[in-house]
């Protein structure tokens, strides 16, 4: 995939594709987003590396979704479709998702070799087997994007109370804000009482012991101390994008239920500049009924991911945003007395695309009956340096963490060099 | 903080200044504190230089925030400031080293270091922490107290609570293994658990494999019949590794680090007393997890010692000799090895005497260097302790210093005076109790995502104090609160005084007296308006956030 390069004045039309090429402009910006009018705010593109993770909590089945075997003896009642990409199939049940098969590409040959929910998460997420490393989130935070970004740079969707200690020892600062849902973070507003001016007064004290204590002292901890405040008023002047209800037409193009509008925010947080937003979509642990709850639950899944593929293409973000869909592992082909499938790390898919990842491209496969990996055996490791070469990190580097040598990937593992554009 | 500190414990003082506070246990040398500062530098006047002397006000917040867990009260920073003692910094030490609250601080402390605040069901929190203060209260050596947490089984319900750290880790064989390599000896060999450490020559496979063979038998078992979860062993499990990089394979019996393997019995016919089944956990006659105890606080393992007497430094001085504290290895030596090794042998020679220890480093002129940096002289040419780290309150510190500034603690003190007295207490137990759902807001806001990262200042943080309505609860004027004593104050310099010794613990500059008088003068709406935003400024600033 070429990179769009090219420097274009800024459109103030505003066809957002041809905005999104004039983004060099962009950077000079960025540091003052909240102060932009909101038409242009709103269309601002920050040309930064960002990523948006789509989280299938509870495992996806592979054979239900990206590596169908229809008419085999695992292979369940759905059928597989073509795509728009020549000779990739899909299941039937992800029509829309079929149409922008070309900003996708599918690792079909996933062995993690565990079947626990909680171990296969942080595998997915930290490209460890195990140990405290940061999220693929929060790493993309802590490398990618201006740190003077209005708000929070990793931010994860998700109705679900999933513990997370994303940052590890990277620090808060770059731990992910998780909101429930299209729900609005704690304290974005002011207490009865204080308005704008009373708030800059107070700060303007608070500032003014900071100034004084802070001389003749070592700086760094006042420094980061206020910029936590600095954040923080960010935030609530831009409480507008967190309580903004999706428009008339974006109900009508993703559809009306949960997944849906957090897919809309999901978008919009990425518009905003935000490098990493996770959203997920609950429900796919299928022990029993796994047909049914696939037609169900992808049902729901496949329009608003789609459209918002869709979107993102079209608006020329997926040129320097990473797109991964991806669960803690996938369901056994074997079908269980309840009609279900069980855990399954042993044999399953991802599908990614976007900025740096080779579109249209199948890599590895499976056995006939999708027991086993055939070709080309992949786990979190190389997934993980997968990512973070294609949005262009070194992951053989060591973290920027003082008095510790921690290498950024698993030096075990290395990147699929066959999905690097 | 409270009347009966002072008195209380004179039995308990007599003991401490009698065996416990003897000069150094290991010789009739000078007293360990002399000879801190004679390690480190501080006290010899060749270069580098040693930096200032900290002043008495601040010396009176570091060494109150780091003996008692919280800033002095308005009273006991007066009488403080107002001594004209020679000796009133000793004095001042050894009466926060008797004071109730010295021991509930350690219990927040050890409680944050053995479980890194993690929670589970098995042991309640507060059968582990009245466990902890239980030792805290009585000095327990702390070789005495690591090796009760590591034998627990959690079957006698005398040290029942001392088995939380390894059930809340529900015996999962790699994160305990991980975290005593960590939090007992200093050395986190996460990585050496697939491979020898890639960059950390020090840190082997077969160390971490060496440790984990004590624990990897063990699992936790649930007594349906009593109820409760206890610790049960296997007596057959092979501890066995392979890198990932190589073809090398190895296997190990328990061992701590490069000491010689524990020697095991021969195998018997029947290995077990009870033997594992659904309706009773296993306990073998030979227990692997049984020789951990001994193993780790064995006098041989001398990182043990040097572990603990890092931590116990990073508790005083905000920063360890090793830093990351569990990363002791020969290419991230100590900044002062030989002070290490001091603290570390004078550690073991004492018993483990965790009292006497934080006194000695408290006494130490090393302890008292100001966080300001000399004028007219260039930084690097400063040796490594002339200037006291600035450090963030623990989560712990700032609930209960917050609390103790605007003076919500003193609105409970009668009634924990009161209840103190029917309970055969003392007030500091009772105002914890009291205020405990309160400083537990702040604490679990301020409470860091990940272990170990420096200052981790979040815009949530800065949200709660900003917005949350128990940060605006902290303003409400009410009877005896540092607002209501303000608005009721009508000379602005006696108020000035009032704001500065109840938030920083010092009176306020001339200069910051009239920037005082200023801002309320100034304001553009009532006095109590103005006088809350001062107070909230205060509260949220730097010079209250950070132990300096």
């Amino acid at each position: 995939m070429k990179r769009d390069t090219g420097c274009q004045p800024l459109d103030h039309v505003l066809s957002r594709r041809s905005f999104l090429a004039g983004s060099a402009l962009a950077g000079t910006v960025a540091g003052v987003g909240h102060a932009v009018p909101a038409i242009a705010g709103e269309q601002i593109q920050r040309k930064h590396k960002q990523v948006l993770q789509v989280f299938l909590q509870g495992g996806v089945s592979q054979l239900e979704s990206w590596d169908p075997k229809p008419g085999t003896k695992y292979g369940g009642p759905f059928g597989a479709i073509p795509t728009s990409v020549p000779g990739v199939h899909i299941s039937e049940l992800l029509p829309e998702t079929a149409q922008q098969m070309h900003h996708l590409s599918i690792v079909r040959s996933v062995n993690i070799k565990i079947n626990d929910h909680g171990q296969g998460r942080m595998f997915m997420e930290k490209g460890r087997r195990a140990g405290d490393y940061p999220y693929v989130g929060s790493v993309a935070a802590k490398y990618l994007g201006p740190n003077d970004s209005p708000l929070p740079k990793f931010i994860t969707i998700s109705t679900r109370g999933l513990s997370d200690q994303s940052a590890a020892f990277l620090g808060a600062r770059y731990s992910q804000l998780k909101l429930s849902g299209a729900k609005t973070p704690a304290n974005l507003t002011f207490p009865k009482g204080i308005d704008t001016a009373a708030d800059t007064r107070r700060q303007q004290l608070r500032l003014a012991m900071n100034d004084r204590f802070a001389s003749g002292r070592r700086k760094a901890h006042i420094e980061t101390y206020n910029a936590s405040f600095e954040q923080a008023q960010r935030m609530v002047k831009r409480r507008d994008v967190f309580v903004a209800e999706p428009t008339p037409t974006d109900l009508d193009r993703y559809g009306r239920h949960e997944f849906a509008k957090n897919c809309v925010l999901a978008r919009t947080l990425l518009e905003e500049g935000v490098t990493c937003v996770k959203v997920s979509h609950h429900g796919y642990d299928t022990h029993a009924e796994n047909f049914n709850f696939h037609l169900e639950q992808l049902g729901e899944f496949d329009r608003p991911f789609a459209t918002l593929l869709a979107d993102l293409a079209d608006r020329g973000m997926l040129e320097h945003t990473l797109v991964m869909v991806y669960s803690e592992f996938g369901r056994t082909p074997k079908i269980n007395v309840r009609y279900g499938r069980d855990h399954w790390g042993t044999a399953w898919s991802v599908a990614l695309g976007g900025c740096g990842i080779v579109p249209g491209a199948v890599v590895g496969k499976t056995n006939d009956e999708g027991t086993a990996v055939a070709d080309r055996e992949v786990d979190a490791g190389h997934l993980f340096h997968t990512y973070f070469s294609a949005l262009g990190l070194d992951t053989s580097a060591d973290h920027d963490v003082p008095g510790r040598s921690i290498p950024i990937g698993d030096p075990a593992a290395d990147p699929i060099k066959e999905l690097l554009a | 903080m409270n009347s009966t500190p002072l008195y209380v414990s004179v039995l308990w003082f007599a003991g401490m200044v009698g065996p416990l506070a003897a000069e150094s246990p290991a010789t009739a040398q000078k007293p360990l504190h002399l000879r801190i500062d004679h390690v480190s530098g501080i006290a010899s006047s060749k270069s580098p230089l040693p930096g200032n002397r900290c002043s008495d006000a601040e010396f009176l917040r570091r060494v109150s925030l780091d003996l008692v867990g919280v800033i002095p009260s308005v009273e006991e920073t007066r009488e403080f400031l107002e001594s004209s003692s020679p000796n009133r910094r000793r004095e001042l030490v050894d009466r926060l080293l008797s004071d109730p609250r010295h021991a509930w601080h350690l219990v927040d402390s050890f409680d944050v270091m053995f479980l890194e605040r993690r929670s589970g069901n098995y042991v309640s929190a507060a059968d582990w922490r009245n466990w902890l203060h239980q030792q805290f209260e009585q000095n327990t050596p702390l070789d005495d107290i690591v090796r009760t947490i590591l034998t627990a089984d959690g079957t006698d319900e005398a040290t029942r609570p001392a088995a939380k750290f390894m059930l809340v880790r529900k015996l999962d064989t790699d994160l305990v293994t991980r975290d005593l390599g960590r939090i007992l000896l200093g050395r986190d060999m996460q990585c050496a658990q697939c491979h020898d450490h890639p960059i950390v020559v020090d840190y082997l496979q077969r160390h971490y494999y060496g440790l984990s063979a004590f624990v990897s038998r063990s699992y936790v078992f649930n007594d349906k019949k009593k109820k409760r979860n206890i610790i049960a062993e296997k007596a057959e499990g092979k501890t066995t590794f392979a890198s990932v990089f190589t073809n090398e394979k190895g296997e190990t019996g328990p061992r701590v680090l490069d000491l010689p393997p524990i020697p095991e019995p021969d195998a018997e016919k029947e290995p077990y007393q009870v033997k594992p089944s659904k309706t009773a956990g296993g306990v073998p006659k030979y227990s692997r997890r049984s020789q951990l105890s001994q193993a780790i606080t064995d006098p041989a393992n001398t990182a043990f010692r040097e572990n603990f007497a890092n931590r116990l430094w990073a508790m005083m001085l905000g920063r360890g000799l090793v830093e990351p504290l569990d990363m002791h290895h020969s290419e991230n030596p100590p900044t002062n090895p030989e002070l290490l090794a001091l603290l570390a042998d004078e550690l073991h020679a004492s018993g483990y005497n965790i009292r006497w220890m934080l006194r000695e480093i408290a006494l130490s002129e090393t302890y008292q260097r100001s966080s300001r940096l000399p004028e007219h002289v260039p930084t690097d040419s400063l040796g490594p302790l002339a200037v006291a780290e600035l450090e963030p309150l623990s989560p712990e510190q700032l609930a209960w210093s917050t609390l103790e500034a605007v003076g919500l603690t003193a609105t409970q003190r009668a009634k924990a005076e009161q209840v103190a007295q029917k309970n055969k207490s003392n007030t500091a137990t009772e105002l914890r109790k009291l205020l405990g759902s309160q400083a537990k807001v702040v604490i679990q806001t301020f409470a860091p995502k990940s272990a170990g990262v420096g200052f981790d200042a979040t815009a949530e943080q800065a949200l709660f104090l900003m917005n949350a309505s128990t940060s605006q609860n902290w303003l409400t004027p009410r009877t005896g609160t540092l607002v209501d004593r303000l608005v009721k104050q009508p000379d602005v310099s006696a108020m000035a005084d009032d704001l500065f010794l109840s938030v920083y613990s010092r009176f306020p500059t001339d200069e910051e007296t009239r920037w005082v008088t200023e801002t309320i003068e100034s304001h553009p709406q009532e006095r109590l308006t103005a006088i809350q935003e001062l107070v909230w400024a205060t509260v949220t600033s730097a010079e209250f956030r950070l132990n300096h």
